[in-house]
């Protein structure tokens, strides 16, 4: 129910912390090398960062690994002074619901299901199993913040009932912003969502990123091949930099 | 909301979905009404007769004399002589009898000579008597009076009248006050017809949904008169004396067995008024009956006067117990049964097998869909519930469109059934036995669903 906490709260508990602290974090997907090596990083509330990584430097793993997808053989990873490898994978999975917003390369929403209903869902697996207030009153409310969501990201108000699978490319990734900034996470992901855009599509889907991630008061972490985006952050990090493991892997490891 | 992320998946393959809906509701349908037509079969079948305590006939299998008795299949070569039949009824623990003389025809339906034993006694169903839909019983029973002085022996003089079971009536499109003629013989074309015996129908009995329906009754002495040339006069003397010696035969048994006045006497007035009526109406005496029902006293009688007649020591007689036979015969029909059980299982589980080929085959184009749904912070068992909720209400409703479905055909087919067959189904399918079957296909969909299901799940559990 991280809506409905106050944005007071979160301050107050996570003042002093970083947003996300990784230590001696290690990961490979078979006995071997590692993939993923990683003595210590941290992101501050609020801090944007472009982490610029080429195919194979262990990204997308990198990502898993940060929104508790994927455990660590060692090491952790803090987000807002919780260890989430600590945690059950129930009790993860709700976390990465409730404090981590993610966006993909591509498929950021479920086909089938309208726009409404993609927002709707990633608020449902967020919210408390006690809560089961389905009140018309608070389903007015959800759906206002949908709306007010959509509009700052420039998205038409009518497309709200459109199924996922009828929007441009360029709709469907500001509605997987939408979706993944809905729960007001702490952490945002976001990997290559740009490139499947043309260029002045791209531009405009910066902007609005920049800019709901800024309001929403989330950490950013933007993931990129493409150097030409880094324009946009002030803290700009090369993945090789920090990652200790990959150099040894990169021929192996071609599919991450 | 994981019913509706279902159900727009489901909306979403409309077509794949439809067709193993389609395939699931045939397979369904199929069982069901496998299941139902069993159990109706199995239940009209034991209902055919009830309320009989034994049926005796000539030295036979018991399946022998139960088809020919009951159901009118086939004909015992062997007859039950006339003075068995008297020595039979007499014994004091009969309460009451009914001759058959079977063997005859009448445009292929079967004619039943019998006395008005059959309306008075026959039972079907849960003990239910014959009733008549129009007209009664057989008139001209000059011999009913001595019926009511013991209730043991029958009437015999049964003249020329007819009473027709429902079916027979309405195929044959008679009414009460028909005269018709009826040959000798079996099977639909008879070699000799008689015209000389028109028959007069008296009374048409209520639809029982057993055999009883085809029926063509008939009096026990007219069986006979169709049988002897016309005006048989040289019969007629050799069959008094032969009847004479018969009742006197029968007296001798009984002192055997068990003295009992009463019944001599009965059996001695019988004689002389048979004989009696011998000469004075032109009626013939039976000599033979093919088989007859007894009603006992006591239920408990049942095996002692069984033993009896099976060691009557004048003439190879065989007494079935008539809920014995039907559950042996049925055993013999039930193997059909399971048969027809075992096929639709099979087609069932290779619907399902297809339903779970189906979900399957999405699971590729849904890997994508399923890193969505753990990026956004479900559980990997949400998306095992996922697929799992997709499979069961494919299932669901195929098993509640197929209730419908067999409901509604066997509403409709049922007066065609019943005019072509003499099928009668209850078009109630809803027993306990029909939700356990649908219980069991959900089970099954379920097991078969953990397929996809668990690859689902794994899908999710590890994200490659």
């Amino acid at each position: 129910m991280s809506d409905l906490l106050g944005e007071a709260d979160k301050d107050a508990s996570t003042a002093l912390a970083p947003s996300v602290l990784v230590e001696s974090l290690a990961f490979s997907y078979v006995c071997g090398k590692p993939i993923i090596d990683i003595k210590q990083w941290h992101l501050h509330k609020s801090e944007h960062v472009f982490l610029y990584g080429p195919s194979g430097c262990g990204k997308s793993t990198l990502l898993n690994l940060l929104s508790g997808i994927l455990a660590p053989q060692q090491g952790t990873v803090n987000i807002l002074n919780t260890d989430i490898t600590a945690l059950k994978p129930s009790k993860r999975d709700r976390f990465r619901a409730q404090h981590i917003g993610v966006v993909f390369q591509q498929f950021n929403l479920i086909p089938y299901l309208s726009v409404l209903d993609n927002i709707r869902l990633a608020i449902h697996f967020a919210n408390d199993k006690a809560d089961t207030d389905r009140s018309y009153k608070k389903n007015a409310r959800t759906q206002e913040r949908i709306v007010s969501m959509l509009q700052a990201l420039e998205l038409p108000v009518n497309c709200i009932q459109q199924k996922a699978s009828e929007l441009s490319v360029g709709q469907q990734q500001r509605v997987a912003i939408a979706r993944a900034l809905i729960n007001k996470p702490d952490v945002l992901i976001v990997d290559e969502p740009t490139s499947a855009l043309d260029s002045s599509a791209k531009d405009a889907f910066m902007k609005v990123l920049i800019e709901t991630a800024t309001k929403s008061n989330a950490a950013l972490i933007f993931v990129s091949h493409d150097h030409s985006l880094a324009s946009h952050f002030k803290r700009v990090e090369s993945l090789t930099d920090i990652n200790g493991g990959p150099a040894l892997v990169n021929q192996l490891d071609s599919k991450t | 909301m994981i019913f509706s992320v279902a159900k727009q998946s489901l909306l979403h393959r409309k077509v794949s979905v439809f067709l193993t809906f389609l395939a699931l509701l045939v397979s369904v349908s199929l069982l069901m009404s496998i299941e139902h037509i069993r159990k109706e079969a199995k239940s009209s079948f034991y209902r055919t007769v009830s309320g009989v305590d034994l049926i005796v006939g000539a030295r036979t299998g018991q399946i022998n004399l139960l088809l020919s008795s009951v159901f009118r299949v086939g004909a015992n070569a062997n007859s039950v002589s006339w003075e068995s039949y008297q020595r039979i009824v007499s014994n004091p623990q009969v309460e009451w009898a009914i001759p058959l003389s079977l063997g005859d025809s009448h445009k292929g339906f079967a004619v039943i000579g019998t006395t008005n034993a059959y309306f008075e006694h026959y039972r079907y169903g849960d003990k239910r008597q014959l009733s008549f839909e129009i007209g009664g019983r057989f008139t001209n029973t000059m011999a009913n009076e001595v019926v009511t002085n013991s209730q043991k022996a029958a009437s015999v003089i049964n003249h020329f009248d007819v009473v027709l079971g429902a079916d027979a009536a309405r195929q044959l499109k008679y009414k009460v006050g028909d005269q018709i003629i009826i040959s000798h013989g079996v099977g639909n074309v008879s070699f000799s017809h008689h015209a000389d015996h028109p028959f007069t129908v008296v009374g048409i009995l209520r639809f029982t949904g057993t055999p009883v329906d085809q029926g063509v009754h008939v009096g026990l002495n007219a069986i006979e008169s169709i049988h002897v040339q016309p005006k048989g006069i040289l019969s007629k003397k050799p069959l008094s004396q032969n009847s004479l010696k018969n009742s006197k035969q029968a007296e001798d048994n009984h002192d055997e067995h068990i003295a009992d006045p009463d019944t001599e006497s009965t059996v001695a007035t019988l004689s002389s008024q048979v004989s009696h009526d011998l000469y004075e109406h032109d009626n013939m005496l039976p000599t033979q009956v093919s088989a007859l029902m007894l009603g006992l006293k006591s239920r408990i009688a049942v095996l002692q006067v069984q033993r009896q007649v099976n060691q009557d020591k004048l003439e190879p007689l065989s007494a079935i117990i008539p809920g014995v036979a039907l559950g042996e015969l049925w055993r013999l029909v039930g193997a059909i049964e399971n048969v027809l059980r075992i096929i639709s299982a099979a087609v069932m589980i290779a619907s399902l097998l297809g339903l779970s080929t189906m979900l399957l085959a999405s699971l590729r184009e849904r890997k994508a869909e399923i890193n969505v749904l753990r990026i956004m912070g479900a559980k990997p068992s949400f998306v095992f519930w996922l697929v799992q909720l997709e499979a069961l209400s494919i299932a669901l409703g195929a098993c509640i469109i197929a209730v419908v479905s067999v409901v509604g055909l066997i509403f409709l087919s049922n007066d065609w059934l019943l005019a072509e067959y003499g099928l009668s189904l209850s078009p109630n399918i809803l027993s306990i036995h029909i939700l356990w079957v649908l219980v069991a296909v959900l089970v099954a969909t379920f097991l078969i669903a953990l397929i996809p299901s668990i690859g689902a799940y794994r899908n999710a559990r590890t994200l490659t």
